[in-house]
């Protein structure tokens, strides 16, 4: 207890002087270790020659076929489970924390996504060693799950309190840096794999070992770093607008209220759509580039470009929520619905049998990426005007719940729909267009379900403000 | 009521560095894979795709 009081909320109180832009680092050190999700990818191919390499040896040069030979090695289909597994945990522990971490403060919960996400990484080391998918499953799916939900969530209520002026640029920084912490995972995942590689083992748990210590010290210059601000505290010389806009409240609603509001619901469904918009470019990205422009692209060249849309999402993040702050939230969702659905509606116009351009094709995808890590940046800040800042890290977690259904919808329809129209004798590349118009469909319920968004009706704050005086009278 | 202790500007700078030097390692691993897409088209005609699964793996952030 006495060893661990640093980290009560109490004791993370910053100093007056303290400065502002200190924050923001700390909530990246957090979102750049736990983006490292995204570039699991890497780790499939050598988990699933485990047994193959460590009885016939050759190291690298026995990766070469699609799926294993030893019929010990894991299948590619169970392997692909560690990530679905730990997204599922990254909504459902955002969602069941949100509450607490309001309550303990962001320090303890920086803290708890730290030893989590790296035992994560612990457990599954002795998966690998002992050759227990199971253990993978429980490491890096449960435990490291939780651990990306809890890392999720918790700097975004104490960013917007230090950044009351710029709530959307702030919040929009953190999430940027969940976007680019593949950019890292990646190659250190790579390098480290490399290092380590013998002739009859791929260095597989020694890596998960090492960058499960790496993550969590980056992780603790974040725990150290971050502090919330004083009561009442503000950014010098500025003052909250005395005419707050239509949709920004000054009051404070609690996470089960919220819950409760329709708004919370529209936002969801935003949200959802959005996301699930977004991942039918980014499942297909590499194929359709390949399809559309038929012999003009190589798949080396189709990689660049999945690439390509990575650096797009991730600069949009913090470009569109940015934006947000001084076009409002509101306007900042139309424009990804209304732009979205015509660069949907225009993409497949661009290949070769249409206006047969490659820049075109690619800066439209491109713009569509953006916005769609738009939309996960400008959600917190969006949150935050309807219900306030006192549990907008709470609701926030709840909402992300729309990113789990997204994540698991948005790959599913893209791949029923080709896979439908390909049995039924479709060319590939007119394949692609019906998902993209089937986007371009959800992309306009995302639009009618922004623009149901009104404020919090009042008998939602006179329940909670009747509460509380009942508790204080009692 | 605690005492006025303003933040250093080198620490301020030192923090950012922290966390922006790996990102910066990041973005430019993965430039050099995108720049792929702007190497000259191969002469002839190829077919290595189909299922989404042909090309090589990029970090992706969804």
């Amino acid at each position: 207890m006495g060893a661990l009081s640093f980290l009560d909320r109490s004791h993370s109180v910053a100093v007056p002087g303290f400065s502002r832009w200190l924050v923001p680092p700390a909530a990246l050190s957090i979102h750049l270790a736990i983006g490292q999700v995204y570039a699991f990818s890497v780790f499939k191919k050598p988990l699933n020659y485990l047994v193959q390499v460590s009885t016939t040896g050759g190291g690298l040069k026995a990766l070469p076929g699609v799926d294993s030979p030893s019929p010990m090695d894991w299948k590619f289909t169970n392997l692909g489970w560690i990530f679905s597994l730990a997204i599922v945990c990254l909504g459902l522990s955002a969602a069941v924390f949100g509450k607490w971490l309001e309550r303990v403060g962001p320090r303890k919960a920086m803290f708890t996504s730290a030893v989590c996400f790296a035992s994560g990484f612990v457990v599954s080391a002795l998966g690998v060693q002992l050759h227990q998918l199971w253990l993978i499953y429980l490491g890096y799916g449960v435990i490291g799950g939780i651990g990306l939900g809890i890392g999720y969530i918790s700097p975004v209520s104490t960013l917007i309190k230090w950044f009351p002026d710029r709530p959307g640029m702030a919040t929009g920084m953190a999430i940027m840096g969940f976007g680019g912490g593949a950019l890292i995972g990646s190659p250190l995942a790579n390098n480290l794999m490399a290092y380590f590689r013998t002739d009859h083992n791929l260095g597989v748990e020694k890596t998960f070992l090492v960058m499960g210590s790496i993550y969590f010290a980056a992780m603790m210059f974040g725990v150290f770093t971050v502090r919330l601000p004083l009561d009442g505290w503000k950014p010098e010389g500025w003052a909250a607008p005395a005419k707050p806009k239509a949709l920004v409240t000054t009051r404070d609603l609690e996470v089960n209220a919220a819950f409760g509001t329709p708004q919370f619901w529209l936002l969801w469904l935003v949200l959802c759509m959005n996301v699930t918009a977004g991942i039918g470019i980014l499942e297909q990205a590499s194929p359709m580039i390949q399809e559309l422009f038929k012999g003009r692209i190589t798949a080396a060249a189709a990689g660049g470009f999945v690439a390509l849309l990575s650096l797009f999402n991730m600069g949009g993040r913090f470009v569109w929520s940015s934006a947000s702050d001084y076009i409002g939230r509101k306007n900042t969702y139309y424009v990804f619905f209304v732009l979205g659905a015509l660069l949907y509606y225009l993409a497949p116009r661009t290949g070769a049998s249409g206006l047969n351009s490659i820049p075109l094709f690619v800066g439209i995808c491109g713009v569509i990426l953006s916005m769609y890590g738009g939309g996960f940046a400008t959600i917190p800040a969006y949150l935050r005007d309807l219900f306030g800042t006192m549990e907008v890290g709470a609701i926030h977690g709840r909402l992300l719940t729309a990113w789990s259904v997204a994540g698991v919808c948005g790959p599913v329809l893209v791949n029923y729909i080709r896979e439908y129209q390909k049995n039924h004798g479709v060319p590939l590349a007119d394949a692609y267009s019906t998902v993209l118009y089937v986007m371009v469909a959800l992309l306009i319920v995302g639009f009618c379900a922004n623009a149901a968004v009104r404020p919090v009706h009042a008998r939602h704050w006179d329940k909670v403000e009747g509460m509380g005086k009942q508790m204080a009278t009692t | 009521m605690d005492q006025y202790k303003k933040t250093p500007v080198a620490l301020v700078i030192l923090a950012w560095l922290f966390v922006g030097l790996p990102w910066g390692w990041g973005v430019v691993q993965l430039w050099e894979n995108a720049k792929k897409l702007f190497q000259s088209p191969p002469a002839t005609h190829t077919s290595s795709v189909s299922n989404g699964t042909a090309t090589p793996a990029a970090p992706t952030s969804k």
